[in-house]
């Protein structure tokens, strides 16, 4: 028994043990009338191979933990969500954006999966990834991160030999040996089905030269959508504004005809500062 | 004659406990007080949601708890003065126990000072972790005599504001992240750059240790019998227990594995052989016993 795609919600048959492969990672369960069980091996992020498939039938977990729920329900599905706690990801070397340019990432978030009912209710939750924790800010202030081991490439206008076919087909495989070692790197985590995926655009608009060295993401506001079997978050959108300040805003336009996994909460200030481009210092710093 | 208020009082008080116009001005006098006691406490419940996000904790306790007093004095003087007391010459006569009180209650009084240049400064709040002294403990209030802490090991501390003020006190969670220093001594016959790259990946692979700030590593100093390396580690503060415990088996299974020997004091016994010990008896394997010391 076979379910496709992952994220769909599925009946699960009593006392049968179903497992989904995350990339290296893995997450059990077992319903038996109202009592759930679940367990979670997780693996360290660097260790992630892109092999991701379930809910299948599969032996019951040897050696961990087993978590339990009581619940009445039929159906349920497994739905990642990026982590509350905001991830910090490193620019390679220095970028310079300069001013009326821009430039935009892609990069791969480790997710927090969650089993849940159809009615939304969660039964169980677990990071299936394990990212070391940062700090960004100084001593004194500044948020608690997790630190993702992906050194960020640019990607601009009119650059050549930067796209997703690119870095999964041979043949346009670009001749620059630094490039490609670039795209291979970051192909070893966009290709895994079980992390979203993630844009962010970085633009320019103040007189300055911009210096991105460390990125932190909070997405906390983010929704996350399916397409073609692939994890796709909101785009974050930073503006280095002609006042010095920084505007961070979520542009969700894009990907509105996706299917929805996961809706963030709607928690109103916040929302409403980033939805509106309102000055978000504390989303950025270090450019 | 004001000098005999309360024989008056109570003479009166005899007298008129039993008519119904006593019991009538009795439960006016305790309706009175509900109601005075009843603003006082709408008033004090709308200075603590409204002080709730303007002001920090102590002072706005410190508010919340003159209010409430302030309507305790108004509900006692209102009674009296209802009783008939005459509050002047009661006040009068407070006035000079205040000053016989006064000098009885210095400390008091010092700690009741102190206890208001403490809620200004402001140099910890609730909830903080503090170390004043040798006591070390959680921020359970900030009164206007004492501070009160519940120690780690679960017991109740109170410690005299005037004592907090003279003392210094560690704030050990005023700031979110900090640093783990900890000395690792290694023989001299290691490879000292070998021995850096291990606990900096020790330190990387810790999953309670921050990776930024970068963790610290300092060659301290040659020792009696080793060479001493200072690993600082930083980690956001509610993880100390669980960081220390880690790394610290971290390092000693690291080093075994990587051969880097950790020395310990040592004490090498050589033993001469004398006459004395030719008499004694030596065991294979055993303590030296010697013949016991003959006291003439």
């Amino acid at each position: 028994m076979y379910h496709e795609p992952m994220w769909n919600y599925f009946e699960p048959i009593d006392t049968r043990w179903y497992r989904w492969q995350l990339d290296g990672a893995s997450i059990w369960m077992r319903k038996n009338g109202e009592e759930w069980r679940f367990a979670i091996v997780p693996i360290p992020f660097k260790l992630i191979q892109s092999d991701a498939h379930g809910p299948e039938p599969a032996d019951p977990p040897a050696d961990v933990s087993i978590s339990l729920a009581v619940a009445s329900g039929k159906k349920v599905a497994l739905r990642p969500h990026p982590s509350p706690i905001p991830y910090v990801v490193s620019a390679r070397n220095d970028v310079k954006i300069h001013p009326g340019t821009e430039a935009w990432f892609t990069i791969a978030l480790p997710p927090v999966m969650r089993i849940e009912l159809e009615a939304g209710h969660a039964l169980f939750e677990g990071s299936p990834f394990i990212t070391p924790p940062t700090w960004f800010g100084d001593k004194t202030s500044g948020n608690l991160c997790l630190s993702l081991p992906i050194e960020l490439d640019p990607e601009c206008r009119n650059e050549q030999g930067f796209t997703a076919s690119d870095i999964s087909s041979d043949e346009a495989a670009p001749a620059d040996a630094l490039l490609q070692e670039s795209l291979q790197k970051a192909a070893r985590y966009l290709s895994c089905q079980s992390l979203i995926q993630c844009k962010i655009v970085v633009r320019n608009k103040s007189k300055e030269v911009l210096d991105l060295k460390r990125l932190a993401i909070f997405t906390d506001l983010m929704n996350v959508y399916e397409k073609d079997g692939i994890l796709i978050s909101d785009t974050v959108v930073i503006t280095g504004t002609a006042d010095g300040s920084l505007q961070t805003n979520i542009d969700d336009t894009s990907c509105q005809k996706l299917k929805k996994i996961y809706s963030a909460p709607k928690t109103g200030l916040n929302e409403v500062l980033i939805k509106r481009g309102v000055s978000f210092l504390r989303s950025i710093t270090g450019l | 004659m004001k000098s005999s208020i309360l024989p008056d009082f109570f003479t009166r008080l005899y007298t008129e406990a039993l008519t119904p116009a006593f019991w009538q001005k009795a439960i006016g006098i305790a309706f009175a007080a509900i109601l005075i006691l009843a603003f006082f406490r709408i008033l004090q419940v709308i200075a603590s949601r409204t002080l709730r996000k303007t002001m920090p904790e102590p002072k706005a306790q410190l508010i919340r708890k003159t209010i409430r007093y302030t309507g305790y004095v108004v509900v006692i003087a209102s009674i009296l003065q209802s009783m008939g007391i005459n509050l002047s010459a009661l006040l009068g006569a407070a006035g000079i126990a205040g000053i016989a009180i006064g000098f009885a209650a210095q400390t008091s009084v010092s700690n009741l000072i102190s206890g208001l240049f403490l809620i200004s400064e402001k140099s910890f709040q609730l909830g903080d972790v503090i170390q004043a002294g040798d006591i070390t403990g959680i921020v359970m209030s900030i009164d206007l005599l004492s501070v009160k802490l519940q120690t780690f090991d679960n017991k109740f501390v109170r410690i005299p504001n005037e004592t907090i003020i003279k003392t210094n006190v560690v704030n050990i969670t005023r700031f979110p992240i900090r640093r783990l220093d900890i000395t690792v001594g290694v023989s001299y016959n290691s490879d000292l750059k070998k021995v850096i790259e291990l606990l900096k990946d020790i330190a990387a692979k810790n999953m309670y240790a921050l990776d930024n700030p970068e963790p610290l590593i300092l060659i301290d100093k040659f020792d009696k019998s080793s060479i001493n390396i200072l690993l600082g580690v930083w980690f956001e503060q509610s993880k100390f227990v669980d960081l220390k415990n880690s790394i610290i088996i971290d390092i000693q299974e690291r080093f075994g594995r990587e051969g880097i020997e950790i020395p310990y004091s040592k004490i090498d016994l050589y033993i001469k052989e004398t006459s004395d010990a030719r008499q004694s008896q030596i065991q294979p394997d055993g303590p030296i016993i010697r013949d016991p010391p003959v006291i003439h």
